[in-house]
């Protein structure tokens, strides 16, 4: 076996026990989580559709300004992100979890919110991060094993379609 | 990752990681515009609309999801999250399509998305017909429009349009009064005309009769191609598929009568393979057998049956090329049936079609079916006013300006070409370049149908029905409704016009309405029928019909049979309509009905004609008539007529898009100036022909193996 | 907690669709073939490959029948049998196709390595290839449905009787604590049939409209004596 395909398989084996180290995803403003929900947010109160739809959503920039135009607006942070709102720009902010394209997979956020998943077993404590980072690695075998302990849809087709 | 790779490298590890170490990078990530309303992305918004892709007017229902539409903004490319529309269904509270929907409203999401649909006004830099077109500004173009119209005499003002009754067709209508103009008119090919004259010489009727075939038991549809297009495919479909296996105890039985085998003709229980020119005859043969030898229309006049009595019947059996044993069989089955029903139409048009359709809806006044379940039932009414036929080559020499709008009339009837390139000025609202802009001074683009907000009434209805569309999506380019154009222009010329509306005529229904007291008022009631779509309610019963007498006359034909041996015949396919449908690859993608081609619109030849010419599937071959040739792939159809050669409309425009334009030939170029003698309208069935060949060549058939000589158990 | 609000995936075993065309209704339109079109997200394949590769997951086969004058033509649509003893599944090298718990042959666009062994096997030629990578000339990809995967180039694809609706269906059926009634879930096809001539179901409700169709005497199935066991029942035009 040539040393690439080793040092891959044990990055897998890692990777299933999602002891993977977060990863940081460089993003254009650096949103502090921490502070936000420290302020009383909750997950849903931006990523709002979670337990109604297929996608949490990342909220538009007019969320940011329904506070933002008027308080807490000094820092830089907060003026990048009025500059883009200026611009009739969203945010741009770059994807932390989702799947390759290529392996056809669709998640519904509803009905595990609605089974009970709480969103840090997937999305890590986010209470205690700035901006989010990729803290639990989404593999298949992630999925499989906690679907295999609460006798969920294990069929190809539930995900890959 | 590549596949053979991964395949290579995971072995038996189940649930092994598939994603996060392809270490793919991310994708170039364009900037995202703030949206204007709050579009969720994800999940989906039913909104009513109505179909037109043809005239049926069918309600459907639109599905909306968000997507991001690339645009160009100072010079850098965004993505707008827009409101996109996904998919159209039938509106299942529609009484016409009933929550179904052909293939060409299916398509028509593809006319909206369409990357050759005109982005804003245009007018003419080149020669007429050149199709060099430069960016216009809206306001330019009605500041010249109103000036132009201030010195024209409203005499000399035209517009031409489809047979459509609707608040477009309404709003066009007060604008043309407001000038001092004449109505509206259409082009008399794909309109029905020729229906709509029988059944008002016959019956005395205004519009187009409604068939109740589902109620029927035995039909015979004598020249009327429902099922493959015709006034309204989709609500006959479902009452054809209500009449075969809706009832418990009943299965209806269909024979079709048309001189080629068409789509009614493969439901036909038998088709009955008329001679071009002889569906007359057989009308008037089996009214004959009907009132001679099983004794109906005893109660009819003596006027009524005289056409029918009158006649040498071996000699008019033998005129409809159907065996004498069918055309007695045919006859008996009707009078012993218990809910026969004749459905009367003219799919081809020939120059005796009103004369032909009046013979066959006879056998209806005959079998006493008017007015019954099961049988022929007057037209609905429309508050709207529903543009007439007037002959456009004269409309066209006398104009001095013409507006064109929801027809292609170049593409109906080429010879148009020069009286059109004779009027001052042409202006077309079409959204793309199709054969009659490209002649155009003024291209104004109107909106795609599905983002208008319309109200139409479908000629062919069970009731009385208005079907409407508010706007839901924002219209992609810088298009403007007709409406808004007239209403613009009008502005300007100090004659200011309201629009007609789907709320407005919503509001005037109120009025009438028997179930006045579950609503407020007007207003409540609009916004409730604005949110289902239409407002549709039951017919009221049909008045006798004040039966006229048929007067008969033989087909013509154009060309010598010594010089054109064979008979042509373009026929209106499902898959192309009126043409338009043309632009849509979907359509273009979907094999042809007859002979499964793709991309192109073969010419049928029988099998004998095929042999003598040494003619196979493919090959190219040259109609000649007595107005000009074009060349088709032959596809040989057993079922053809011996000597008839049918082709489908819909393919040979110069323009409409990348998927139609220089594709195949339109057969609507050949075909002799004949017309329709009761109506004027062009009878385009009427043309001979003869056939040389061209050169080789292979269909694109989608069959997977040659299907045509397999026996089969079916 | 988890395994009560799960119950209604966890049984889905238990669905066992089915589809019927009543050819007595049918009238060969193709309204079906072009709602499959929209629905599934299947590119236009251009005219220079279309004789060899068009994708219609569904198509109208048709045969003439007698001698003109006497002449018929008899059509049917055919589309993914989605057979119980499927012959391109166990050629598949990689596993991408196998039959669900619910009775759909399954094509998995993610394991597909593209040996097109399943569509040298099916009887039926219903299995198409992507040869190219799929292109939408803008803005038409604004049209696409966001419910069902863009198959990139070396994939095998087919009708999967619409199971981006079968999912969205028992999802809401689970979200409100019950199983699918009969009509809650229509395939694009059935669901666009002027002439009513589609009907999808569940066979495993006894009640449904596809039992009873299934059941009725004019039933047949497609190379039913190859042993294929379709889920696609016939129902013969009556005479």
């Amino acid at each position: 076996m040539e040393t690439g395909v080793s040092r891959w398989l044990a990055f897998a084996f890692l990777a299933m026990l999602g002891a993977l180290p977060a990863t940081a995803q460089e993003q254009p403003i650096p949103y502090p989580h921490d502070k936000h929900i420290a302020l009383g947010l909750g997950c849903l109160d931006c990523h709002s559709r979670a337990d109604t739809s297929d996608r949490a959503t990342i909220p538009s920039i007019r969320k940011c300004l329904l506070c933002h135009e008027k308080v807490a607006n000094e820092g830089p942070g907060v003026r990048t992100l009025l500059d883009f709102a200026a611009k009739g720009l969203e945010a741009p902010w770059r994807r932390v979890y989702g799947f390759d394209r290529l392996a056809h997979v669709r998640f519904r956020h509803a009905p595990h919110v609605r089974a009970g998943v709480v969103c840090q077993s997937c999305h890590g404590d986010v209470a205690t991060m700035t901006v989010a980072s990729k803290a639990v690695n989404h593999t298949m075998g992630t999925c499989l094993t906690c679907h295999r302990e609460e006798h969920a849809d294990e069929d190809c087709a539930a995900c890959h379609y | 990752m590549e596949r053979r790779s991964f395949f290579k490298m995971v072995g038996t590890a189940s649930g092994a990681a598939l994603t996060g170490a392809c270490g793919k990078p991310a994708a170039e990530l364009l900037p995202i515009l703030v949206p204007e309303e709050q579009i969720v992305p994800g999940v989906e918004e039913w909104h009513p609309s109505v179909c037109r892709e043809c005239t049926a007017g069918c309600g459907v229902i639109v599905r909306v999801m968000e997507a991001h539409h690339k645009l160009e903004r100072d010079g850098e490319s965004v993505l707008h999250p827009i409101a996109a529309i996904k998919k159209v269904e039938g509106n299942p509270l529609d009484p016409v399509s009933g929550g179904r929907l052909c293939g060409r409203g299916q398509a028509s999401v593809q006319r909206l998305y369409h990357p050759d649909r005109l982005r804003g006004p245009k007018k003419r830099t080149g020669d007429r017909g050149a199709a060099e077109l430069s960016d216009a500004d809206w306001d330019e173009a009605h500041e010249t429009l109103a000036s132009l119209l201030r010195q024209i005499d409203p005499a000399r003002i035209v517009w031409l349009t489809r047979a459509e009754s609707s608040s477009r067709s309404a709003t066009v209508a007060r604008f043309l009064d407001a000038l001092g103009a004449s109505a509206a008119t259409t082009v008399g090919v794909n309109d029905f005309s020729v229906e709509r004259a029988a059944a008002k010489a016959l019956y005395g009727w205004d519009g187009l009769p409604v068939y109740e075939i589902q109620d029927a038991d035995f039909v015979l549809s004598l020249g009327a191609d429902f099922l493959g297009g015709w006034t309204s495919p989709v609500l006959y479909a479902r009452r054809f598929g209500h009449f075969r296996q809706g009832r418990p105890q009943t299965r209806g039985t269909l024979i079709h009568a048309e001189s080629r085998l068409s789509q009614t003709g493969w439901a036909a229980d038998r088709w009955l393979p008329v001679a071009p020119g002889g569906e007359q005859d057989l009308a008037v043969a089996i009214g004959n057998l009907l009132i001679e030898e099983h004794g109906l229309g005893k109660d009819v006049g003596e006027a009524f049956r005289a056409p029918y009595t009158n006649i040498d019947l071996a000699a008019t059996i033998a005129a409809t090329g159907v065996s004498a044993l069918r055309v007695r069989e045919t006859a008996a089955q009707l009078a012993a049936a218990n809910a026969p029903l004749v459905v009367a139409g003219a799919s081809i048009v020939r120059t005796n079609s009103v004369a032909a359709v009046g013979a066959a809806s006879g056998l209806n006044v005959l079998l006493g079916n008017v007015g019954k379940p099961g049988g022929v039932k007057a037209p609905t009414t429309s508050p709207f006013p529903r543009p007439k036929f007037s002959d456009p080559q004269a409309r066209l020499e006398e104009a001095e300006i013409v507006f064109v709008e929801g027809v292609d009339p170049l593409y109906l009837q080429p010879a148009l070409k020069d009286a059109l390139a004779g009027v001052e000025t042409v202006v077309s609202f079409a959204s793309m370049v199709d054969e009659t802009a490209a002649f155009a001074d003024w291209v104004l683009p109107d909106h795609d149908a599905l983002e208008s907000a319309a109200a139409v009434v479908p000629e062919v209805a069970p009731g009385a029905a208005l079907t409407g569309a508010a706007s839901f999506v924002r219209p992609l380019y810088d298009t403007r409704p007709v409406e808004e154009t007239l209403s613009e222009i009008a502005k300007r010329l100090e004659k200011g016009i309201d629009h007609v509306t789907a709320h407005s005529a919503y509001e005037d229904t109120f009025a009438a309405l028997d179930e006045k007291d579950e609503w407020d008022g007007p207003l409540e009631f609009a916004d409730y029928a604005e949110r289902q779509g239409g407002w549709w309610s039951d017919a009221a019963s049909s008045s006798a019909p004040e039966a006229g007498a048929t007067v008969l006359e033989a087909a013509r034909f154009e060309g010598s049979e010594s010089d054109y041996p064979l008979t042509f015949q373009p026929y209106f396919s499902s898959r192309f309509g009126d043409g338009s449908g043309a632009a849509l690859p979907w359509l273009q993608e979907t094999p042809d009905p007859t002979s499964s081609a793709m991309w192109e619109a073969p010419m049928e030849i029988d099998p004998g004609t095929a042999a003598a010419a040494q003619a196979s599937n493919g090959d190219l071959f040259r109609i000649e008539t007595s107005a000009g040739s074009i060349q088709a792939p032959v596809y040989v159809n057993p079922a053809a007529i011996p000597g008839v050669v049918s082709m489908a409309i819909g393919q040979g425009h110069q323009h409409l898009g990348r998927d139609a334009s220089g594709r195949g030939t339109n057969p609507l170029a050949v075909v002799a100036e004949a017309a329709e003698s009761q109506t004027g309208v062009l009878a385009f069935g009427a043309t001979r022909c003869r056939l040389s060949k061209a050169g080789d060549g292979t269909l694109r058939q989608f069959s997977i193996v040659d299907r045509e000589t397999e026996p089969v158990r079916l | 907690m988890a395994e009560e609000t799960n119950t209604a995936l966890t049984e889905s075993a238990q669905y066992r669709w089915a589809l019927a065309i009543d050819l007595d209704r049918c009238t060969g339109c193709e309204a079906c073939v072009v709602a499959c079109h929209a629905e599934n997200n299947i590119p236009v394949t251009p005219e220079s490959e279309a004789a060899a590769s068009t994708k219609h997951w569904l198509r109208i086969d048709r045969y003439y029948e007698g001698e003109f004058p006497d002449i018929k033509m008899k059509y049917r649509p055919v589309m993914c049998q989605q057979c119980d003893q499927a012959p391109c599944e166990p050629v598949c090298p990689v596993y991408a196709t196998y039959q669900n718990g619910e009775g759909l042959n399954v094509q998995v666009y993610n394991r597909c390595v593209g040996t097109r062994y399943c569509a040298n096997n099916c009887p039926y030629t219903v299995r198409f290839f992507n040869w190219f990578e799929p292109e939408w000339p803008e803005p038409l990809e604004l049209q696409l449905n966001p419910d069902v995967s863009v198959r990139p180039a070396g994939v095998m694809e087919k009708c999967t009787f619409c199971i981006q609706r079968i999912q969205r269906g028992k999802l809401d059926a689970s979200e409100e604590d019950r199983r699918v009634e009969d009509g809650d879930i229509e395939t694009a096809c059935s669901q666009s049939c002027p002439a009513e001539a589609m009907i999808f179901g569940d066979l495993s409700d006894s009640e449904s409209k596809i039992s009873k169709l299934a059941a009725q005497g004019r039933a047949t199935q497609l190379l039913d004596e190859l042993g294929t066991q379709p889920r696609v029942f016939y129902l013969e035009r009556a005479k």
